[in-house]
Order: structure tokens, then sequence, then C-alpha cells
């Protein structure tokens, strides 16, 4: 184990990047001998190749409109007299690049360390369509994670996520009519978007709240389970 | 990146003269680099009211940007120092002794089985579970790419202290997976 130990700076800087020569001879000659050294080391590998290859998170647009109405609070008591309706404007083009992405994979979006694509603005119809297939995708995938974990909620949990997804999925169907009927304005649109956007949040927590009974039941059926070795 | 170049210039002097359209652009070009650190770094409960923070403070500070880097530089800097801010403020809220973030947190948990392949929504997951320390240098290291010497300037701590806090979440990271996702007995 003393080998281990001593050479555990030079298997942390060997899973960085290569070594210099005379360390790199030590180490090898180490490993040739220890599995659990060299488990560790493609370990390290394995993870540290996989967090840089995690992509991009893409904020829910309800953090821009959040943030936009502090700006226009802020630069009105600043004294400065840009109108709401200036970052509202600006806003579409903005959640407009963002929408594009939030329906994909629930984590998964822009590529990290790529620029978002450049986009002309979109006319608010279009906008809407891409929102609602963005959102839509994200739905659909975090309703089949819902369906898969192999975890329950309690009763009383799932009774009022239910019902909160009744009350969301009613907004959502309502702003839809309106839009249909050729209801105009940011009023019906922001509207769907906040449905949508608060349906994606419900289901996250569900998910969220699904991995961590799934593990508390784990943990439990460790504690009971016979000594395996 | 370098310093900044003429679209970064040209963008800043907009936002500087109060357009709200450039500063949307600014955000829709850095927000989801600068919301990932934050979800990452310090969870998704505050990463989204950080992110409006961090830049609210680079609205604030626009005119004082000196342009010795690139926009997105500086706003990934500002978001490294809100982000080690909320995180060392919940250790004092929880009288831990780890407020400056360079004491090691925990001993190195004991080896785990060998994991197969790392599937993005299990290392995330994994990163969620990670102690204050070593998450925010794993992130910095890790998944953002910088240098230990980087990482220990961004979070006061000594070089060193970067290296074996990395591994630390490293193996936290691979006794998690091993439990998520077991690799049969038959695939080892």
């Amino acid at each position: 184990m003393s080998a281990c130990t001593d050479l555990a700076g030079l298997l942390q800087d060997a899973a960085d990047g290569p070594l210099p020569a005379a360390d790199r001879v030590r180490l090898d000659a180490h490993l040739a001998s220890c599995a659990a050294c060299r488990d560790t080391l493609a370990a390290s590998r394995l993870i540290r190749g996989a967090a840089a290859a995690l992509p991009a998170l893409t904020p829910p647009p309800r953090v821009w409109t959040a943030l936009e109405r502090r700006l226009a609070a802020e630069t009105a008591r600043d004294g400065r007299t840009i109108e709401r309706g200036q970052w509202r404007r600006s806003w579409l083009a903005a959640a407009a690049l963002l929408a594009l992405a939030v329906g994909m994979a629930v984590l998964t979006l822009v590529p990290r360390r790529e620029p978002p694509p450049a986009q002309a603005a979109i006319e608010p119809s279009s906008w809407t369509d891409q929102v609602e297939a963005g959102y839509g995708e994200a739905i659909a995938q975090l309703e089949a994670l819902r369906r898969s974990s192999d975890a329950t909620l309690d009763p009383q949990v799932a009774v009022s996520l239910d019902a909160s997804l009744a009350v969301v999925d009613r907004a959502i169907a309502e702003s839809r009519s309106a839009l249909r009927a050729g209801a105009a304005g940011d009023a019906v649109r922001d509207g769907l978007h906040d449905a949508l956007a608060d349906k994606v949040s419900l289901l996250e927590r569900a998910v969220l709240l699904l991995d961590e009974n799934r593990d508390g039941d784990d943990s439990d059926a460790d504690a009971g389970a016979a000594p395996q070795r | 990146m370098g310093a900044l170049d003429d679209a970064d210039a040209a963008l800043l002097a907009r936002c500087r003269a109060g357009d709200g359209a450039a500063f949307a652009e600014l955000y829709a070009r850095h927000a989801s680099r600068v919301y990932s650190i934050a979800y990452r770094m310090v969870g998704p409960n505050d990463a989204e009211d950080l992110v409006q923070d961090i830049f609210l403070q680079a609205h604030r500070k626009l005119g004082s940007f000196r342009g010795e880097s690139a926009l997105g530089t500086w706003l990934f800097r500002l978001a490294t120092n809100a982000c080690v801010d909320v995180l060392r403020s919940r250790q004092s809220r929880m009288m831990d002794r780890m407020a400056s973030l360079d004491e090691p947190d925990s001993p190195e948990p004991p080896a785990a089985p060998p994991i197969s392949a790392v599937q993005a929504i299990d290392l995330e997951r994994a990163i969620q579970t990670l102690p204050a320390a070593c998450r925010a240098a794993f992130v910095l290291h890790d998944v953002e790419g910088f240098g230990h010497h980087e990482v220990g300037a961004a979070l006061g701590i000594a070089e060193g202290t970067s290296k074996s806090q990395v591994h630390k979440a490293r193996m936290r990271i691979r006794a998690y997976l091993a439990q998520a996702r077991p690799v049969p007995e038959a695939a080892r």
C-alpha cells in the first residue's frame, strides 16, 4: 500500500496529461503490478474526458424575463428612460436564440465553447412555434424519465403534482386556443411560454424527487442486505 | 481568449450607450456558459437567480470594464467569483471550518468497482452530490478546462490543494457512478 501512497501524486498527474519520462517509468512499473491503481487511473481519465465533453446548459427563458424586469427597474431608478418595450423587443430575439435549444435533451444543448448560432429577428408566430417545439421535446423527455423510473412518489405528493400539472395543462390549452383564434399580443404568447416553462419545472422536480426516493430505497436495501464478502 | 476583438468592442460600445438589444445579444451569446457554471457549482435551486445577479453586475460594471480581456472571459470571471461567494456564504452559514474552500473536507472514499462509459446525466447528478470545495475545483478544472494554477487563483487555494480536490471529486464521482450504473460482473 505504501507504494500506492508514494505514487498518488504521480497518478493524479498522469490523469491530467503526459508525465516526464522518468516519472512515467516509475509509474508504469507500479501499474504493472497494481490493479487498484490501474483502475483508479482509468476511472480518472474516463471521468475527466466525460466532464470535458459535458455540453453547455441553457437557462430557461424565464431567467431572461426576470432579468429584463430587473434591468428595466434599475435603469428607471438610475433616471434613464429606456422603456420596458425596448427590452421586450430585444428579448424576443434573445429568447428565440435560447428557445431553439431549450427543447433538446433535458441537459444537453449548445456545445460548450461554441457561440450560439447567429439569428435574424424572428416573427412572433414562428417564434411561438419554435418555443412550443422546444418545450414539447423537453416535456416529452421528462415524462419518459418519470414513467421509466422504478421509484414512486409519496401518494400525497403525487396527487398534488398531478393537480398542478392539470392546472398548467389547462393554461397551455387556453393559450393555444387563444392563439389559434387569432389573438395577438405579447400577453397571450407570454402566458403560453410561462405555462410551458412551469410544466417543465414541475416535471423536473418530479424526476428529482423520484431520484431521491430511488437513492433512499437503495441505501435502505443496502443497510438490510447480508454482507457480500 | 485574448483581449477585446472588434465585435466585442462594438457590442460593448452599444451596451454602454444603453442599447437594450445589444445587452440582450450579450446575454444570448454568453448566458449558456454562465448558467452552466452556476448550475454545476451552486446547484439548480440557486442557479437561475445567480445568473440574473451576474448579468446585473455585468450591466453595472460595463462602464468600468477596460477591455483587457474578451467579453466572455470577463463575464466568466464575474460568474466564477459569484459562484465562489455563494459557496463560501453557504459554508459560513453552516459554521463549517472550510470558509476558505482550502481545507480537505473529507477523506477520499474507498475504492469503488470499475466503471465503463459515463453518461452525461449521471455525471451531472454526481456533480451535484459533491461537497463544495471539491465540486468547485472539479467544475473549474475538469469541466471548464482550467489549469490547477488558475483554479487555485480563482478559489484562493494552493495549486497542490486544487490537484487533491479534483482527485477527490473524481473518486467520489467514480463511487457514485459505480452505484448508479453497476458494471455487470461478466463485463469486468
